[in-house]
């Protein structure tokens, strides 16, 4: 039981800036339970326990899996008697104490609701940790932390589901179930493969969809590149750099989810002859997916100016040069992006009856936030700041973001997106010069690309 | 007059509180083929990579064919210069053939020839996807994309750690060729001492962030030494230059490790008729002496 234990505690810390923020998540919720005490119950107390136990519960919940992986991946522990077992028993706890600590508290807060409450809990709990365990080191992985959320929303609009949510009872079996049939699931295929090595992180090597256009690209290059322009840029990106390729995955990263979706849930209502609308889509779910893919957008800016490194001793020219051929690579990117962005807007508009306004402040915003994203993951970078806290500060840019969006929709008043968008490009800007003044004194012996560690690792994978 | 291609001067670097190089000097003249040793953590690494570059010193200079090397611009100097990482930068999702074509794009002196014979000598699979080779045939390509635009200086930060026995030789029989005609140079970094005894003329080994041996391989061997001596036997007036590096006893007999051993002090053992064993050491011996 103490390995059990000890493994408990590695996914519940498994890294440094998991420890002040559950111990900040303690502290708010404790401040909520000894507020109750005193005052009795208000709406402060209960916005402090649930913000304390979302704190607590977040990153567990959402690093658990990826912790399964590498622990049971290393070699040494690997070996140790029953040591999946082991780790498999600690994940299952974290799942269940996660869950049962922020379904306490939110049914602490919605005391009308409390079975639905820990029964949605439960399930959104066991569905992360048990998926991503299983799929964060495969390709495609990440992708589930983009779907679970999104198919949780387009679920809602189903008559059937809002039915179960109605009665506490079938809501909690039909929980049970699926939890129960999916954990199953996942221990059955994982039983018939074993788990290669895995290294921290979330996103492995070729996760994202357009890095496998470079397989289907391969026959071009053997033909040999067009000019150096084209090698460098290649070498930036981290696959063959030509137009096809970005629009194809740009087109991937926008229309990914919504072409999963509708596979999954859509077609069959389609073949009925159905509208997007009628079966329960709301357009600005599928514009709100596509936002995703300007976190994409910074991803590979941040891995560029690492990439960098790479042209250093191959292309003339000082820093400063390599800082315009960087920055010349992600404007056409961002025009690219913006180009697919209106396209994918123009798709939705003519498949739905959303109002034309919606497709105009969407490709602003995409804009916007993209070219913000790129320039605050490029300054993260050269500023040799953690990825931790390069999510931290993501996370924070979209809360905002969300926030300003969900005033908007609520309110019809257009200036919260407006001043969104202006303050994305004005952070953006700011981001740009703190860039390029810190590029010139870039470490590259400290900033290497994230798919060398990964690769050295997975080229003796432990099969 | 010999060349000068790389030169450093009271190189320091720090990384956060840790101060990896502390003051470094030192210089490589043209056709010289150094090998660098180093503990895990010495800063060989960092040594090679400021000295090209990839960071900015805190304190001190390189200078790379007499250019500041931190500010190189001439696309003609960077390219007469081949560095093999310690850890490789290849493209995981390309062929080897895709990605030398990718590194061919850079240089328009790129000998496609060499490269051919050379992939072919040392097995490389080059139509097999990067990310499915291993580590010593990644660490070959590596190679090979350093050597294909022929460098005239060529720095490899550890080249051989992965690298099976046959294929090493067949590395160093090339290093040699390469160094052969005293106009290209070559700096590796290895752990692997028996290989650099084989190639290099000269031997810098880095200890606590500074360079504390610089010495042509044959003066450092014949340097130093292992002395014998008895155990009451006392030391004659004037070994004091000799530079013991260790003392010890074994067996009843005295065990001295010299740094500056030589003639001169082989005939004041003579006068003082001591019976002593002069041993000779390899370069590993060495190596282990000074970090005892």
């Amino acid at each position: 039981m103490k390995q059990v234990w000890l493994l408990f505690r590695h996914y519940l810390f498994w890294q440094p800036i998991m420890r002040p923020v559950f111990g900040l998540g303690v502290l708010l919720a404790l401040t909520g339970v000894v507020w109750f005490i005193y005052s009795g119950s208000d709406p402060g107390q209960k916005l402090l326990l649930l913000l304390g136990s979302v704190l607590m519960c977040f990153f567990p919940v959402m690093t658990g899996g990826a912790g399964f992986l590498q622990a049971a991946s290393n070699p040494r522990t690997a070996l140790l008697p029953h040591f999946r077992v082991k780790a498999g028993l600690a994940l299952l706890l974290l799942v269940i104490a996660a869950s049962g600590t922020f379904a306490t508290a939110a049914a602490f807060a919605f005391q009308d609701w409390q079975w639905r409450v820990f029964a949605a809990c439960f399930v959104i709990a066991s569905l992360f940790i048990q998926t991503s365990q299983w799929l964060l080191s495969r390709r495609w992985g990440a992708m589930v932390f983009w779907l679970l959320p999104v198919t949780f929303s387009q679920l809602w609009h189903l008559p059937t589901v809002r039915s179960f949510w109605q009665d506490s009872l079938a809501l909690s079996v039909a929980c049970f179930a699926v939890t129960v049939g999916w954990c199953a699931l996942i221990l059955w295929l994982q039983r018939a493969r074993s788990i290669r090595r895995f290294t921290v992180g979330f996103v492995q090597q070729g996760a994202f969809p357009g890095n496998n256009e470079v397989h289907v690209h391969a026959k071009v290059l053997t033909l040999g590149f067009s000019g150096s322009r084209s090698a460098t840029n290649t070498m930036l990106w981290g696959m063959y750099y030509n137009l096809k390729n970005r629009l194809g995955l740009q087109v991937l990263m926008l229309a990914i989810m919504p072409l999963i979706i509708g596979v999954v849930l859509l077609i069959p209502a389609l073949i009925k002859g159905k509208a997007l609308t009628e079966i329960g889509v709301n357009p600005i779910v599928l514009l709100a997916m596509g936002l995703y893919g300007s976190l994409i957008g910074g991803f590979i800016s941040r891995e560029s100016v690492a990439r960098v490194r790479f042209l250093w001793l191959r292309c003339p020219g000082d820093r400063s040069t390599l800082w315009q051929q960087l920055d010349r690579m992600l404007r056409g990117e961002w025009w690219v992006s913006v180009v697919a962005s209106a396209t994918y807007a123009g798709v939705i508009w003519l498949l739905t009856d959303m109002p034309t306004h919606y497709g105009i402040w969407f490709v602003l915003l995409y804009g916007s936030s993209l070219f913000c994203l790129q320039y605050l993951s490029q300054y993260l970078r050269v500023r040799l700041t953690s990825g931790v806290f390069t999510g931290l500060a993501y996370c924070s840019l979209l809360l905002v973001a969300g926030a300003l969006i969900i005033t908007t929709l609520a309110t019809e008043a257009l200036w919260p997106i407006a001043s969104l968008c202006a303050g994305f490009v004005l952070l953006g800007g700011v981001l740009r010069r703190g860039s390029q003044q810190s590029f010139h004194r870039v470490d590259w012996c400290q900033i290497k690309p994230m798919t060398l560690s990964r690769m050295s690792a997975l080229t003796q994978p432990t099969r | 007059m010999t060349e000068v291609v790389l030169t450093i001067d009271g190189l320091h670097k720090r990384f956060a509180d840790k101060a990896v190089l502390k003051g470094v000097t030192a210089s490589v003249q043209r056709g010289e083929v150094i090998g660098l040793l180093g503990l895990n953590g010495a800063g060989k690494t960092t040594l090679l990579e400021t000295a090209l570059g990839f960071a900015l010193a805190d304190a001190g200079s390189v200078k790379l064919f007499g250019s500041e090397s931190a500010l190189i611009v001439d696309e003609k100097l960077k390219h007469k210069v081949g560095f093999v990482p310690q850890q490789d930068e290849l493209m995981p999702q390309m062929t080897g053939k895709q990605y030398l074509a990718l590194i061919a794009e850079f240089y328009p002196s790129w000998n496609q020839g060499l490269i051919d014979r050379l992939a072919q000598e040392w097995l490389v699979p080059l139509d097999t996807m990067i990310q499915k080779l291993s580590v010593g045939q990644r660490q070959k390509l590596s190679i090979l994309s350093a050597l294909g635009h022929e460098p005239e200086l060529i720095i490899l930060d550890e080249p051989v750690a992965s690298l099976d026995p046959m294929a090493r030789r067949q590395f160093l029989k090339e290093i040699v060729a390469l160094a052969s005609n005293g106009d290209r140079t070559v700096l590796f970094s290895t752990h692997i001492v028996s290989d650099l005894e084989r190639v290099a003329s000269r031997v810098w080994i880095m200890k606590d962030g500074g360079l504390l041996v610089d010495d042509a391989l044959d003066t450092l061997k014949e340097r130093t030494v292992r002395l014998r001596l008895p155990a009451e036997a006392k030391l004659p007036a004037g070994f004091q230059d000799a530079g013991i590096l260790h003392r010890r006893s074994e067996h009843g007999i005295q065990v001295l490790t010299l740094s500056h051993w030589s003639d001169y002090h082989q005939q004041l053992l003579q006068q003082a008729g001591l019976n002593a064993v002069v041993e000779p050491l390899s370069l590993e011996d060495i190596f282990l002496e000074l970090h005892a």
